[in-house]
C-alpha cells in the first residue's frame, strides 16, 4: 500500500508551485539533412509509399529518425543492422523505380555520414544538465527505447546514475532534482507538466519540432484564476524557442513522425506463424496492438477474458471486491496502456503429459476415443456452416447438456482440453 | 483558523502543517458550517496527489459540524430517520459510555409526546424522545437478530489531543455520539495509513505538543472499533452494496479520485460534495468534463458561500452552489 508522508506530498505542492521548466533546443547540421532527405522522398513518392518495397525501405528510415528524434544515442545506433539493409534496398531501388533514385541516393548519402559520427546533441545538452546533481531522471517516449539507452549510459560516468523513468512512475511520490524529458511536450501526458514529480524539468527536442505548451484551464469556470505559470519560468529559452531558425519539417507538429502502425505487416508475420503450427486451430480473432511492433490475436468472442495488469489503478484503490491491478477483465475492456498479461510458452503445454501420465496405461486407448469425438464434432461443427458453433451448442443444449455455448464448443473441439464437464462422452 | 492548531510530524519534530493541508481542512470546516436548506456546494479540485486531501476535508468538515449549533436538529433529524425503519431492525443505543444492540420496535404516543420504542436483548422496553435522537445508532450493516445480552464498552475518554484541538463540550459531544458527518469514497487502505499513522500534534497552553492522529478527530466508522462512536465514513469506489448502506446522509460527501465521482455522483444529491481529482489519474479528463458539465446545467448564479481559506497556488479549483434534490 502506498502512503505518503506529509514532507512527500509538501514536495509536490513546492514543486507545484516552484518547479520550473526548461526548454532545450538543439540541433545536429547532418541529422536534420537526413530529416529533410526522408521528407523529400516521401513528398515525391506521394501515394507510392504504399508499395511493399517502399514501405519496407521507409519503415528503417522512419524508425532511424524516430530514434535519434526520441533517445539520447550516438547517431551510430543500429548502423550494424540498418546500413546493410538500406544498401541493398538502394541496389533494388535502381531497378523497381529509376524515378527515385536520386531522391533515395540522398536520403542513404546522409545516412552513411550519420553512422559514422559518435556524438549526439542531446547526450551533450544532458551530461551539462546532470553533471551538478544528484537526483536525475530521464523520460521517454516509448518504453522499448529505455534498454537502448540504459546499456548506453551505463558506460558514461556521469549518465550512469541518471534513473530511467517512465509515464507512470511520475504519478507517484518519487521525486526528482532534476527531469530530463526527450521531446516535445505535446509527445507526453499532460500530468507531467501539470503535476511535476521534479524540482526543474527540462524538456529537450531538436529545433525543428515545435512545441508550444502551455497550461489550459482546467475548470470552465475557476474559483479563482487558472494557474499562469509561466513554462519558462526562470530561464529564456522559450524566448529562443520562438525564434526558431529552424522550421519545422514535420506537417502535423511532429506527430507524423512517431512510428507508424504496419498492421498489414504484423497480421502477415503472425498469419504465417500461425500456417506453420499444425496446433493452431480457427476461431474468430482481433488483432491487438502490444509495444514494439507487436501484436497478438485474442479471441473474438465477447465472453474473452484476459488477465491484465492496469495501472490505471492506484495500488490503493485496490479492494477487496475484486478490483485490483491484476485482473481478470472482458477483451472490450481493454484500453491504451494497460499490460496484457500472456502465456507464452508453458502452462498450459504441460494439460495434456500430465494427463497421460495419470491416465497411464489406458492413455492410448482413451486417447484415441477421444481423437476420434473430437475429430466428429470438429466436422459437425464444420457441416452446419458459419454458424456452426452455435447450431451444435443449440442441438447439444437439447440433448441434456448444461454448458453448452459457442466458446466450451470450441474449447471441446481443442486438442488441450480433455472432455466436456458435466456432458459425459457418449451423450 | 483552526488548522492552524494543527502541526505535523517531520524527523521527530513538530511543523505547522503547510498552507495546501490548512486549505483542505478549511474547506472542510467551512462545509461542515453551510447549512443552507435549498442549496448544497459543489467544490471540484485538480491536485498533484490525492494524499490527504480526503482525510483533511473529512477533518475539517467534523470540527465545524461540531462547533455549529444545529445540534438540536440532528438529534431530531436522527429521530425521524429510526421512525421510518421497519419495525424489528437492528439499531445501536448509547448510554452510559455502553453502546447496546436494541430492536426498534415503533413509535410510543404518549400525552402528545412522541417517543421511539427500543427493546434490548433482554427484554427491557426503553422510550427515546427526540431529543435524544443521537443516542441511537443505524448499524453500518444489517444484523438478523438481537442477541440476549449484547453491549460494548466505548471509549469514553477524551483524548489529550481531542480535547486541545476541539472545545471542551465539542469534544465529548464526539465522544459520546454518533453521527455521519461526512463519507469518503475512495481508497480505504490509502484513508486509513493517513488517519492513523501520520502523527499531528496540538499546542498546550505551556507550548508544548501533544500527539494524536486524524483518527482522533474523524473518527471513521470503518475503523471505529468496540462500541465507540464515529463521526465519518469511508467505503471503496466499487462499493457493490447497495444504498441501504447510506440511510444516513451526511452534510458533505468527499468524492476520492474520478473514478469515485464517475461512480457515485449521480446518487447524492443533498449534500455538499468536494471533488479530489489528481490530474496524474487516467479518468482525470473525464472525470473534469463530468464536472463541467454538471456546472453549466445546474449552477445557480446567486455564489452565498464564501471560501475563508487561501487557495494554494497552482492548484485548479472550481465551486459553484446548486439546488438540493
Amino acid at each position: 500500500m502506498t502512503f505518503l508522508s506529509i514532507r512527500a506530498v509538501n514536495n509536490l505542492y513546492i514543486f507545484l508551485e516552484h518547479g520550473t521548466i526548461h526548454k532545450h533546443k538543439v540541433s545536429h547540421e547532418v541529422f536534420h539533412a537526413f530529416c529533410m532527405a526522408l521528407n523529400r522522398l516521401e513528398h515525391a513518392l506521394g501515394e507510392q509509399t504504399e508499395d511493399d518495397y517502399w514501405q519496407d525501405f521507409l519503415r528503417d528510415m522512419k524508425y532511424y529518425r524516430f530514434l535519434l528524434n526520441a533517445v539520447p544515442l550516438p547517431m551510430n545506433t543500429q548502423h550494424e543492422r540498418l546500413l546493410p539493409s538500406i544498401q541493398e534496398k538502394l541496389e533494388r531501388c535502381y531497378l523497381l523505380f529509376p524515378g527515385f533514385v536520386s531522391y533515395a541516393q540522398a536520403l542513404s548519402d546522409k545516412f552513411t555520414i550519420l553512422i559514422g559520427l559518435p556524438d549526439n546533441p542531446f547526450i551533450e545538452t544532458i551530461v551539462k544538465i546532470a553533471a551538478d546533481h544528484q537526483i536525475v531522471g530521464l523520460l521517454l517516449k516509448e518504453s522499448f527505447l529505455y534498454s537502448l539507452v540504459e546499456a548506453s549510459f551505463s558506460q558514461h560516468p556521469i549518465l550512469k546514475d541518471i534513473k530511467l523513468v517512465n509515464q507512470h512512475q511520475l504519478r507517484g511520490g518519487d521525486c526528482f532534482q532534476q527531469l530530463i524529458i526527450i521531446g516535445p511536450s505535446y509527445w507526453y501526458p499532460e500530468y507531467i507538466l501539470r503535476a511535476p514529480r521534479a524540482k526543474e524539468i527540462h524538456l529537450i527536442r531538436y529545433g525543428w519540432l515545435v512545441d508550444r505548451w502551455s497550461p489550459q484551464p482546467v475548470f470552465i469556470k475557476p474559483f479563482t484564476p487558472q494557474p499562469t505559470r509561466d513554462p519558462s519560468k526562470g530561464n529564456d529559452h522559450l524566448a529562443q524557442d520562438e525564434k526558431s531558425d529552424e522550421p519545422s519539417i514535420f506537417d502535423d507538429a511532429g506527430q507524423d513522425m512517431l512510428p507508424e502502425i504496419n498492421w498489414k505487416h504484423i497480421s502477415m508475420r503472425i498469419l504465417r506463424q500461425a500456417q506453420e503450427d499444425l496446433n493452431v486451430e480457427d476461431v474468430p480473432a482481433k488483432l491487438y496492438l502490444l509495444a514494439r511492433e507487436k501484436a497478438v490475436f485474442l479471441d473474438a468472442d465477447e465472453n474473452a477474458r484476459a488477465f491484465v495488469l492496469d495501472l490505471g489503478i492506484d495500488e490503493d484503490d485496490e479492494d477487496e471486491e475484486g478490483w485490483h491491478q491484476i485482473r481478470r477483465v472482458s477483451l472490450s475492456e481493454l484500453i491504451s496502456g494497460m499490460f496484457l498479461l500472456l502465456r507464452t510458452e508453458g502452462g498450459g503445454d504441460y494439460i495434456v503429459p500430465i494427463a497421460d501420465r495419470i491416465l497411464g496405461k489406458k492413455a492410448a486407448v482413451l486417447r484415441a476415443k477421444q481423437a476420434d469425438w473430437k475429430a466428429r464434432l470438429r466436422k459437425a461443427v464444420e457441416a452446419k456452416g458459419i454458424q456452426g458453433l452455435l447450431t451444435i451448442s443449440v442441438e447439444l443444449l437439447d440433448l441434456g447438456s448444461k454448458l453448452a455455448n459457442e466458446t466450451n464448443v470450441r474449447n471441446w473441439m481443442s486438442n488441450r482440453s480433455i472432455r466436456p464437464s458435466g456432458l459425459s462422452i457418449s451423450n | 483558523m483552526v488548522a492552524s492548531n494543527l502541526y505535523y510530524e517531520k524527523r521527530e519534530q513538530w511543523y505547522p502543517l503547510p498552507q495546501w493541508g490548512e486549505f483542505f481542512f478549511e474547506l472542510g470546516y467551512a462545509l461542515g458550517l453551510q447549512d443552507e436548506p435549498e442549496k448544497r456546494v459543489i467544490a471540484g479540485l485538480a491536485l498533484p496527489t490525492r494524499a490527504y486531501a480526503a482525510s483533511l476535508v473529512a477533518a475539517g468538515v467534523v470540527t465545524g459540524r461540531l462547533s455549529s449549533p444545529s445540534d438540536a436538529n440532528d438529534a431530531l433529524r436522527r429521530f425521524q430517520q429510526v421512525t421510518t425503519l421497519d419495525t424489528g431492525t437492528i439499531l445501536y443505543y448509547r448510554s452510559g459510555g455502553k453502546r447496546k444492540k436494541v430492536s426498534y420496535e415503533g413509535l410510543d404516543m404518549n400525552d402528545n409526546d412522541l417517543h421511539i420504542k427500543l427493546r434490548t436483548g433482554d427484554g427491557e422496553l426503553r422510550l427515546i424522545p427526540p431529543s435524544l435522537g443521537l443516542q441511537i445508532e443505524i448499524p453500518r450493516q444489517k444484523f438478523t437478530s438481537l442477541p440476549k445480552l449484547s453491549h460494548r464498552q466505548g471509549n469514553a475518554t477524551l483524548s489529550p489531543f481531542l480535547a486541545h484541538f476541539l472545545d471542551e463540550k465539542a469534544g465529548r459531544t464526539s465522544m459520546m455520539q454518533s453521527y455521519l458527518e461526512c463519507i469518503i469514497f475512495g481508497s480505504i487502505g490509502r484513508v486509513e495509513g493517513e488517519v492513523f499513522n501520520a502523527r499531528f500534534a496540538v499546542r498546550d497552553s505551556k507550548g508544548g505538543f501533544i500527539p494524536g492522529t486524524l483518527q482522533d478527530i474523524i473518527r471513521l466508522r470503518k475503523f471505529s472499533t468496540g462500541g465507540n462512536t464515529y463521526r465519518s465514513d469511508v467505503y471503496y469506489v466499487h462499493h457493490k452494496e447497495e444504498l441501504e448502506a447510506y440511510r444516513d446522509i451526511p452534510a458533505v460527501i468527499v468524492f476520492d479520485g474520478a473514478k469515485s465521482f464517475l461512480t457515485w455522483n449521480a446518487y447524492w444529491h443533498f449534500p455538499h460534495c468536494i471533488i479530489i481529482l489528481d490530474q496524474t489519474e487516467p479518468d482525470f479528463d473525464v472525470a473534469v468534463d463530468e464536472f463541467n458539465q454538471a456546472f453549466i446545467k445546474n449552477h445557480l448564479d446567486d455564489m452565498t458561500f464564501e471560501l475563508p481559506a487561501k487557495i494554494p497556488k497552482e492548484v485548479p479549483l472550481s465551486i459553484y452552489q446548486e439546488t438540493r434534490k
